[in-house]
């Protein structure tokens, strides 16, 4: 016996701190802001403890429950803390920290009236989203979500004073609205098996009864795609994805960091729960893993080309999100294939590099988008055009963002890389598959991750390039200024967990191995987790490898080389001269590289993906303009036909009503005669 | 006591003969095109009406039919028609009823809503106990009857007539079917009718008030959104 | 006694105002009145749980669990409808529509209209409940016709017609019932009485049965707003003075699906086959969808959530269709949520239309600026309304859902898809309306707090019964259906 809380306990205190502080700091905010930033670091302090929660339920695995007072009539709240919620609760409270200590330092800048109301949004949200990780059952599970949901949605148009943040807000909720019916739909056919024996039979609602039910192979079917599209709604699954580029960019920036960070990383959770845990792998089909493992991959590609094009630095972090988000899908669609097809070992390894990304995700674009805020605060505006030098003006804050901006690329030695190339050496295991179908479209996976990853490294050349190098484009961006200190500790936090997760993924794959061995029951090698924090072997004995920390080394020690050599073996000493500047005399922030030249040649080459509308100016015209606007084609062959379809019915619907007294008296005495006649001669 | 043969033959006829008179009455309605003949219609039904429930209350010995033949005369023989009369008067109603389908098609559907009850009610007469048990489907048929003339017809006062002539057929119904429903039923019934008869008469002064014309066609126009 | 009491109370308040009902103060009078009957609901309930149904008047008078849940929420939404309507009708004289003489007619038929509710409600006589079920349309016609604008006279009207032709089938039914109980109860007064009835009904002729419930339910779902007998009720609740809207569609639909449901338990037992359940759940989804899709083109906001009751009470009559447990479970306690929030919306309707000075939603705008309380208030019941959860109709959605998985699951994909294109709607319009703008008014308009009082009442408790379902209350709900025999399935 020991007094400590077990992790369980811990985290539910978090969740009732965090609800408490809600209201609580909703009516001391109210009172007064000077509030605001003690609230915020006491919120971080409950992100720390639930990370540490996660964290000591990933080390000492152990599978906790805890029955609640509440809920519906034999169907009391269940919560339970597996070593999968435990993982997910280290993401959130380990991201989440840093957002709301940078938060501390950001929120000065919001207009005060919404101050309340925003820090009441950002804990509920937190709250929400914790209590889905813990929910045990689908009542308490659908609660939490549908409040996530909600909450997310208020702080979407926290600014909701603008028409456009409105419609992007509403946007939101109806998808995910959207989705909840459809996880709705997952549960009840989860839950249609179980015989119900108790009087109002809701037992069978327990994730416990659920995961015991036994379902025929096309209800394991139809819940499997409900719960796949239901939880890809809020995830970004293609074609479900529209309103992502809408609602993130219009958020606050900490809110929109919560949002892609790691409200996206629920819905990663949702399906590995519903499929994994209460569907459980014998129920899985292994041919289910090709539609998604490519649409895995199509969402990348369609996630970062459209990325390339934007110009709001937010909008290209939205569509980066996609990009992420389709990573991990692809990882969960090789590992259904590998389980389902007696792979275990490459199936394990796809699904934890799969949880590695999205973990690692939640911290490097969480860094961005509140490197993104700091840029738009600074410069004025949310178009990259306007930005520029800002390296020079914001150091601190520019460097840590670049850092991030490494990350993303998935460029070695950063935390993308160690999940992307963990993924990617799952993906070379196809030669074990049978079926040349399977084999090919896994190397097509693989070949979409890896052009995926490279166009993202140039996506990110643009962001940071055009953001933070050159010079200002701006008035706003020439006077932009470093940001205070609890945003640039924030921003630090996200940094330092991007970086641990770079250097000791022998450490973090050991945690990600517990999750595995409880929904699986298969592990990754052991090899791969007893070979010591240097080298990561992840398929031994004749696998890749990988030392980040060795890169690190040689990188710290080749790159003061590289500064250094050229001036021992150069010719001369370094001289300063005029830039070059096309034969003008002056340089003008016009003519550097611009957002939207950086995109032209993927525009190009990738003309399929996009929808365009080019202008080209007249001779003739008054005020000549070149216009191009591009537009995400499911608008075009999926929303607006949808949504003409549905005016139509309700046209039709419209019939119904004529409005004279005569014709409704026939309504009434068809129907009787209908009836009577059915009964009489049927 | 149940009556002798000779005299339960004598009371189908009699009882027959009333109900045919009622469904003819029902037609009748349907078929007419003054307000005034439509308001004596429905006075004619009132004393087929007292007629019948006289006619099963002495056969059937019930003597609690006695009461309701009482009442149906005074109240719609007597009090009925002439708040109706005194509408007309007041409102100044008289001429033509306007009709949306016309006449012939009219009596085509009612001869169809007739043998549709007919066949309709067959197997519940077989059930009945009561003397004039076949006579189910002439309710139901009436009732129907009524009902068809309220959706043909486009005079509000028509669709008043309609109305008090499907709780005429009610009526009928009970008496024959079961020989009148409990009195505290039977009375409730009444007071209803009867106060929705007084809220009929706000009605008219409402809508003449409103509209300064009782043609439906005015009512039609809901607000259209 | 208790049951007299429960008649006796509104009836002698309906007498009292209609006398004084002009005076200063009859609208605290009504107020009283309507608590007093509320009191005495909640002894009933304790009453019928404690010790058993509930039989008086001579036998013409009954309740028994399933009634006395009614009976309670009638009487609970009335008290707070009529301290609603105190505050309303306050802001109506202001703006000049109130003569004494109209005050009166509304306080008076106000409680006549509780009173034929609690009639049906506590009735034994299924013939007197009838009688009453027709008694409410009366009383109530007069109040929608009650602002005399052209409008709301058609409204009364096409209500009155379409009601009244309905419950006159419905009387048919009744006489049909009749006919087939009198077989083996005997002529007299008994054969309608549900005490009766309910020991005999497997000895029940089935054909007439059959027939007398085929007659019952266009008959009284024309009350309830079944498509396609509903067309009457956008009418009435749009053009009726708002606190009518409200128990209208909060009470008055409850109250006739209840009657339908006593029948239906008859006719279940007499024709040993799915009729009833089929016939429910085809009205059931048939409404849901036709109320769903015509909610689009609507820019009248009473309208608006006026198909949005029929749409509610389609859901409901779907669950009892579908049965079991979990249905009719589910069907009760939708009707129960749906009683609370629906209520509460119109509530919140009727101050934004008097704050706004229209009802169209085109004219409602930047109600967070003006009066950012009724702003709160109108998204909450619209969040609640369209069963996001932890509302209490979220919890009951959820259980016919799952309902109609494990029993018919074809109905899911079309019901999802209305609760989808339902949401969409009153969200996307209650944003319309509530959006502010760029430049907030400087000083927005404050209630007082006796206007949010009702208000709250009912979403806190629809809040908390979707979060914390009492075992205790759950239980009830489950012994009263069963005792009515509402659970069996098909």
């Amino acid at each position: 016996m020991t007094l400590l809380p077990d992790p369980l306990e811990t985290s539910l205190l978090v969740l009732m701190f965090w609800g408490m502080m809600a209201v609580l700091g909703f009516f001391l905010l109210r009172k007064s802001p000077i509030f605001l930033s003690p609230l915020l670091f006491l919120l971080a302090a409950g992100g720390v403890t639930l990370a540490s929660s996660g964290l000591s339920g990933l080390t000492s695995p152990a599978d906790l429950h805890r029955v609640v007072p509440g809920g519906l009539p034999g169907l009391p709240f269940h919560f339970r803390q597996d070593p999968l919620s435990s993982f997910f609760l280290l993401l959130l409270g380990g991201a989440a920290t840093g957002i709301l200590i940078f938060s501390a330092g950001y929120l000065r800048s919001l207009p005060t009236p919404r101050t309340p109301s925003f820090f009441l949004r950002t804990a509920l949200f937190l709250a929400s989203m914790e209590g889905v990780l813990l929910a045990d059952d689908a009542y308490l599970f659908m609660v939490f979500w549908e409040t996530m949901a909600l909450v997310s949605y208020a702080l979407v148009v926290t600014e909701s004073n603008r028409e456009e943040v409105r419609n992007a807000g509403y946007l939101y909720l109806l998808m995910a609205h959207f989705g909840s019916l459809l996880i709705l739909a997952a549960f009840f056919f989860l839950a249609s098996r179980e015989p119900s024996g108790l009087a109002p039979g809701l037992s069978a609602f327990t994730f416990e009864a659920m995961g015991k039910s036994d379902p025929t192979e096309g209800v394991a079917l139809l819940i499997f795609v409900c719960a796949l599209l239901g939880f890809g709604a809020k995830a970004g699954l293609i074609p479900l994805h529209v309103w992502l580029p809408e609602a993130h960019p219009v958020a606050p920036s900490p809110a929109s960091a919560l949002l892609s960070g790691i409200m996206l990383k629920t819905a990663v959770y949702g399906l590995l729960r519903v499929s994994f845990g209460l569907l459980g792998p014998d129920h899985l089909n292994y041919s289910w893993g090709v539609p998604v493992l490519l649409a895995g991959g199509f969402m990348a590609l369609f996630g970062i080309l459209h990325a390339l094009l934007q110009s709001d630095p937010k909008k290209l972090l939205a569509y980066s999100s996609i990009e992420n988000i389709g990573i991990i899908f692809l990882g969960i669609g090789l590992a259904i294939l590998y389980i389902r097809s007696g792979h275990p070992v490459a199936g394990e390894l796809a699904l934890g590099a799969s949880l590695y990304h999205a973990i690692n995700h939640a911290f490097f674009k969480s860094l961005l988008f509140l490197g993104a805020g700091t840029m738009i605060h600074a410069s004025g505006t949310n178009d990259l055009n306007t930005m520029g030098g800002l390296l020079r003006r914001m150091p601190f804050s520019g460097v840590l963002v670049l850092g991030g901006v490494l990350c993303i690329s998935g460029l070695p030695p950063g935390n993308g890389f160690v999940s992307e190339w963990l993924l990617l050496q799952a993906s070379l295991q196809a030669g074990t598959l049978s079926g040349t179908l399977l084999r090919s479209a896994v190397l097509l996976g693989a070949a979409l991750l890896v052009l995926a990853s490279a166009l993202s490294a140039m996506g990110f050349v643009k962001f940071y390039g055009i953001g933070y190098l050159g010079i200002p484009r701006s008035e706003g961006a020439q006077k932009a200024h470093e940001v205070s200190i609890p945003e640039r500790i924030g921003m630090a936090w996200l940094m330092a967990g991007c970086l641990l997760l770079a250097l000791l993924p022998v450490q973090m794959l050991k945690g990600i191995d517990t999750v595995l061995h409880s929904l699986t029951g298969t592990s990754l090698p052991t090899t791969t987790l007893s070979s010591g924090w240097l080298w990561l072997l992840p398929l031994p004995p004749q696998g890749a490898s990988y030392s980040p920390a060795l890169l690190l080394g040689l990188l710290g020690l080749l790159l003061p080389l590289g500064g250094f050599l050229p001036r021992v073996f150069g010719k001369s000493s370094f001289r300063e001269t005029p830039v070059w500047g096309c034969g003008y005399e002056i340089r003008t922030p016009r003519m550097q590289d611009s957002a939207g030249s950086f995109g032209q040649p993927i525009r190009h080459f990738f003309a399929n993906f996009f929808l365009m509308k080019r202008h080209l100016p007249d001779p003739s015209e008054k005020d000549p303009v070149f216009e191009l606007t591009v537009e995400d084609p499911h608008w075009a062959f999926l929303y607006r036909p949808a949504f003409r379809l549905f005016q139509g019915l309700a046209a039709l619907a419209e019939r119904v009503r004529t409005g004279r007294i005569s014709v409704y008296l026939v309504y009434s005495f068809g129907t009787l005669i209908l009836l009577l006649t059915v009964f009489r001669w049927m | 006591m149940p009556p002798p043969l000779s005299q339960h033959l004598l009371a189908n006829h009699l009882v027959g003969f009333l109900g045919s008179a009622l469904l003819l009455s029902s037609f009748a309605m349907l078929a007419l095109r003054r307000m005034t003949s439509l308001v004596r219609i429905f006075a004619l039904q009132g004393v087929l009406l007292t007629l019948s429930t006289l006619a099963v209350a002495i056969l059937s010995s019930e003597s609690h039919l006695l009461f309701s033949a009482l009442f149906t005369l005074v109240f719609k023989v007597v009090l009925l028609p002439a708040i109706l009369f005194r509408l007309l008067d007041k409102l100044h109603i008289q001429g033509e009823v306007e009709s949306l389908v016309n006449v012939p098609s009219t009596m085509v559907l009612g001869l169809g809503i007739v043998v549709f009850s007919f066949t309709l009610a067959a197997p519940i007469s077989e059930l009945a106990s009561t003397v004039s048990k076949g006579l189910i489907g002439v309710g139901l048929a009436s009732l129907l009857l009524s009902f068809l003339m309220m959706i043909t017809r486009r005079k509000a006062l028509t669709q008043v007539l309609g109305f008090l002539g499907m709780e005429n057929a009610l009526f009928f119904s009970a008496i024959n079917a079961t020989y009148g429903m409990p009195m505290v039923v039977e009375l409730g019934v009444a007071f209803d009718v009867l106060v929705g008869t007084f809220v009929f008469g706000i009605f008219f002064f409402q809508i003449r008030e409103t509209f300064e014309s009782l043609d439906l066609k005015h009512m039609d126009t809901t607000s259209m959104e | 006694m208790i049951l007299l009491a429960i008649v006796l109370c509104p009836l002698t308040g309906a007498l009292l105002l209609g006398a004084i009902g002009h005076r200063r103060g009859a609208a605290h009078l009504n107020i009283l009145f309507s608590f007093l009957t509320f009191g005495i609901s909640l002894l009933l309930v304790r009453q019928v749980f404690t010790t058993g149904p509930v039989t008086g008047g001579a036998e013409q008078l009954f309740s028994d669990g399933f009634s006395a849940i009614f009976v309670v929420l009638t009487g609970g939404v009335a008290a707070t409808t009529s301290l609603f309507s105190l505050r309303y009708m306050a802001i109506e004289k202001t703006h000049g529509h109130l003569t004494p003489e109209r005050t009166r007619l509304y306080l008076a038929l106000y409680q006549v209209f509780v009173l034929t509710m609690l009639v049906v409600l506590v009735s034994n006589n299924l013939g007197l409940l009838w009688v009453s079920l027709e008694g409410a349309t009366l009383a109530t016609v007069l109040l929608v016709a009650w602002t005399r604008t052209p409008a709301s006279v058609k409204a009364a009207w096409k209500y009155f017609i379409l009601c009244g032709v309905g419950i006159a089938l419905a009387l048919f039914g009744t006489i049909l019932l009749y006919f087939a109980s009198e077989k083996t109860l005997g002529p007299g007064g008994t054969a309608l009485l549900w005490t009766h009835l309910d020991s005999v009904k497997s000895s029940l002729e089935p054909t007439v049965i059959g027939l007398a419930f085929i007659f019952f339910i266009v008959g009284y779902g024309t009350k309830v707003g079944l498509v396609p007998l509903h067309s009457w009720l956008p009418d009435a609740h749009a053009e009726g003075p708002t606190p009518i809207s409200a128990v209208l569609s909060g009470l008055l639909l409850n109250v006739a699906l209840y009657a339908i449901l006593r029948v239906k338990v008859l006719a279940d037992a007499s024709l040993h086959n799915a009729l009833t359940s089929h016939l429910l759940m085809a009205f059931g989804l048939v409404s849901v969808l036709l109320a769903s899709l015509s909610m689009w083109k609507r820019q009248d906001i009473k309208r608006l959530f006026a198909y949005s009751s029929i749409e509610h009470m389609g859901l409901a009559t779907f669950a009892f269709g579908l049965g079991g447990p979990v249905g009719a479970f589910a069907g009760l306690l939708h009707m129960t949520a749906h009683s609370l929030i629906k209520s509460a919306i119109f509530f919140v309707v009727g101050h934004v239309v008097q704050t706004s000075g229209s009802q169209k939603i085109p004219d409602i705008r930047n109600i967070a600026d003006r009066t950012p309380d009724l702003a709160r208030a109108l998204t909450v019941g619209g969040l609640a309304i369209t069963g996001l959860p932890p509302f209490a109709i979220f919890a009951s959605e959820f259980l016919i859902l799952s309902a109609a998985v494990s029993r018919a699951p074809w109905t899911l994909p079309p019901l999802l898809l209305a609760l989808l294109v339902t949401f969409g709607v009153i969200f996307r319009r209650i944003q319309e309306m509530t959006g502010g703008s760029d430049f907030p008014v400087p000083r927005p308009l404050h209630q007082p707090i006796l206007t949010f009082f009702p208000i709250w009442i009912h979403f806190g408790l629809a809040l908390f019964i979707g979060l914390f379902f009492p075992e205790t209350v759950g239980l009830l709900y489950h012994q009263a259906l069963l005792s009515v025999g509402l659970t069996h399935g098909q």
